[in-house]
């Protein structure tokens, strides 16, 4: 079937306010505006802003569904947000000590260089996997019930923000602690933090589309969020020949953990800031664009697939 | 079964409503296509089309998708009236479901546009989006959300949707715990408080018990008089007879009649007496080796023949009109007869077999009638489907699968009146209670 060729237009102006009456049925019904369901449409940057704006409220609504049951399921809570990325670090610290660049460094220094990876990467992970799911997990709101189907992945990917931030907080006490704390952080977090979105949001979109279809995503995951570990955390870019190093300075991770480390840590790689900064947060875009503009070309079959 | 004669002496939709009405719901030759196989064929592996994907690009067309392919619905056109209460009847897989799909947006038609004014809130399972872990105050606010209420709306009329739940106790209670008539209230409550203009509903009066579905209908009838259009989709006649001024039967993804409620729902009772004796002759998906054939299954109400329906516990007797291919044999030996009849999800439910009571002779006529009469029907109501085979000396002989589909309507198997459905209870069990007080 030719569902690809299957969009929507709403053609309509914006949504207005509901007659505001406190007594109900007694407001009589407004009909002041058409939508036009057909097979061809446009799936344009305007529409799909004036939809997301349109559906806000249910975008805040799955928000606060997500964060809240995360938490309601599990006994230690936010805990775990704060303990996976400690846990990991310290482990890491020990087993790759002698890594490298490394060798030198006291084993506080070590703990901070994997904490400040793993921060980052634990809620860039967590959220691609929600959002790679969303479409599955939520199959019968999908099938049942209309909005912009962006709000899924959308959802899990802005619902990680808060994971971040409590990590951040962790982060840097740990770097204060090991007396390696920087203001400077706290200024480039927020950047640091739209790139990461952009990307797990760009990736998350691909392949939730992608997993409503095809089961084989979902066993593709892991694997690709391992190899993405293993690059980005373990093998920093001064692990790697020059041409390798060209074409990961354009991973928006590689550039999120590499500032986290040099400015906690004060070593840069080689590659530069500036350079690595201006390629991964362009590469981010090109992610997120691209990503949206994916699953905007399948969103209209997925009730149809799940 | 499309005959376009029988619409006449019903009126049609743009002649009865008002006319200076003007519409809120408008679908011109709306289709859709979905690939054959149905949902699941979507589910081949990325391997498998990337391979396709090779082939077709080195020029073998036998894997082109038109053959592959089935319209769900084709050209319907209708309009509703602003203000109207339609509702939309007919069997299982006309395409009721998928209609309203496009209606609400949730999939796209394949051609034709339709076109509404105002808002509009699909209602296609009550409780879509409750989430178990949350508590009932959460969930109001979620579902609320998910159906297109804004939060300020939902603040307003909060208080109400749960004193219509009658969940006021359990309001931070996790709904998890709730037990499945608070469920389906408070969803039925938060449905039932939507402001849009226009309502799509699917079957959500079968919800809760009897006096809670009492008191639903009692809302739908306000809903109805408020000034919105709400497009009705239901099983239940009496339902649809009660709410709706105007009602459109779809058959075969076509609309086959529209106009007055009543007219339709006649037609709809009638094509279902039809549909109650099959001619099987002209089958070719049959199994055996063909030496006995069916040529015709019925299935009657003992006691009640002429009636239109089968309603639970009614005693069925089933015909099956059988024929011997050698056409000069004086009479076939060691008959059995074997009819299965099974649930909505292909569950086996009964089996009639003419060896399981050893009544069948083993001489019978060369060509005839085997009757089977049953026992009070103790299933829950819906739709059955029977599929029938012969076999003789042992060795199978016709197997028409599936040959008939009944639709067992609500009765009073109970003294009460009420009924289980089936999600509920599959079988019905006949049962008496008493209370007495600890010694």
């Amino acid at each position: 079937m030719s569902a690809s060729s299957q969009e929507q237009t709403v053609s309509s102006p914006e949504l207005s306010p509901a007659p505001a009456s406190g007594i109900p049925g007694a407001s009589l019904p407004a009909y002041n505006y058409e939508t036009l369901v057909s097979p061809t449409s446009a799936i344009g940057p305007v529409q799909i802003c004036r939809d997301v704006w349109r559906f806000r409220e249910l975008l805040g609504a799955f928000i606060l569904r997500d964060v809240k049951v995360r938490y309601k399921q599990t006994a230690l809570g936010v805990i775990w947000v704060v303990l996976q990325p400690l846990l990991a670090g310290g482990l890491f610290a020990k087993v790759f000590s002698d890594l490298g660049s490394l060798s030198d460094q006291t084993s506080g220094e070590k703990f901070l260089f994997f904490l400040a990876g793993f921060v980052p990467w634990t809620t860039f992970s967590s959220a691609v996997q929600l959002s790679s799911a969303s479409m599955e997990i939520n199959s019968n709101l999908v099938r049942k019930v209309y909005f912009p189907r962006i709000l899924l992945p959308g959802a899990y990917v802005l619902g990680s923000v808060i994971d971040y931030c409590i990590a951040l907080i962790v982060l840097l006490i740990a770097a204060a602690a090991v007396g390696h704390f920087s203001p400077l952080v706290l200024v480039l977090a927020p950047a640091l933090l739209l790139v990461q979105l952009l990307t797990a949001g760009g990736v998350g979109l691909v392949l939730a589309s992608l997993n409503a279809q095809y089961h084989d995503v979902k066993y593709a995951i892991p694997f690709v969020l391992f190899v993405g570990l293993t690059v980005t955390v373990f093998l920093p870019l001064d692990n790697w020949g020059p041409s390798m190093t060209q074409i990961l300075s354009f991973n928006p991770m590689t550039l999120v953990i590499e500032i986290y480390r040099s400015v906690l840590t004060g070593e840069s790689p080689a590659i530069g800031l500036v350079a690595l900064s201006l390629r991964g947060s362009f590469a981010s875009v090109v992610i997120f664009l691209g990503g949206v503009w994916f699953f905007r070309q399948r969103e209209s079959m997925l009730a149809d697939i799940l | 079964m499309t005959d376009p004669t029988q619409t006449d002496g019903v009126s049609t939709l743009s002649s009865s409503a008002t006319p200076q009405s003007p519409w809120a719901i408008r679908a011109d030759g709306i289709g859709k296509r979905f690939r054959l196989g149905g949902v699941r064929s979507f589910h081949h592996s990325l391997r498998q089309d990337l391979t396709n994907a090779f082939k077709r690009a080195m020029g073998d067309a036998s894997l082109g998708y038109d053959d592959e392919t089935f319209w769900a619905l084709r050209d319907v056109s209708f309009e509703v009236a602003r203000g109207e209460t339609i509702g939309l009847i007919g069997p299982n897989g006309a395409g009721k479901s998928t209609l309203l799909k496009l209606l609400s947006r949730i999939t796209l038609p394949t051609e034709g546009t339709i076109r509404y004014r105002g808002r509009l809130a699909s209602l296609l399972e009550v409780g879509t989006g409750f989430h178990p872990e949350l508590t009932g105050r959460e969930n109001v606010y979620l579902n609320g959300a998910i159906l297109g209420m804004k939060r300020t709306e939902i603040d307003r009329k909060f208080d109400e949707i749960v004193a219509f739940a009658e969940v006021e106790k359990f309001l931070e209670t996790p709904a998890k715990f709730y037990s499945s008539g608070m469920y389906v209230r408070l969803a039925f409550a938060v449905a039932a408080h939507l402001d849009q203009e226009i309502l799509l509903i699917d079957e959500v009066l079968a919800v809760g018990d009897a006096a809670f579905q009492k008191k639903c209908l009692g809302k739908m009838h306000d809903i109805t008089r408020q000034g919105r259009t709400v497009f009705f989709v239901s099983h239940n006649m009496a339902a649809v007879q009660a709410l709706c001024e105007h009602a459109i039967l779809l058959e075969d993804g076509k609309i086959t009649a529209e106009g007055e409620t009543d007219g339709v729902v006649r037609i709809y009772l009638d094509k279902q007496i039809a549909r109650t004796r099959v001619a099987l002759a002209e089958r070719t998906d049959r199994k055996g080796n063909g030496k006995i054939r069916i040529d015709a299954l019925s299935v009657e109400v003992v006691g009640n023949e002429g009636r239109e329906t089968i309603r639970v516990g009614d005693r069925l007797r089933v015909k099956l009109d059988y024929k011997s291919q050698g056409a000069d044999s004086p009479g076939a030996s060691n008959l059995r007869f074997v009819v299965g009849i099974f649930d909505h999800q292909n569950q086996a439910v009964f089996r009639l077999d003419s060896e399981m009571t050893g009544e069948v002779e083993s001489t019978s006529p060369a060509s005839g009638e085997a009757i089977c009469e049953t026992e009070p029907l103790n299933i829950a109501p819906g739709p059955c489907y029977l599929d029938v085979a012969v076999y003789g000396s042992g060795q199978l002989a016709d197997h028409v699968s599936p040959a008939l589909e009944i639709n067992v309507q609500p009765a009073d198997f109970y003294p009460t009146g009420r009924m289980f459905r089936r999600a509920e209870a599959l079988y019905l069990l006949g049962q008496r209670w008493s209370v007495q007080e600890r010694e």
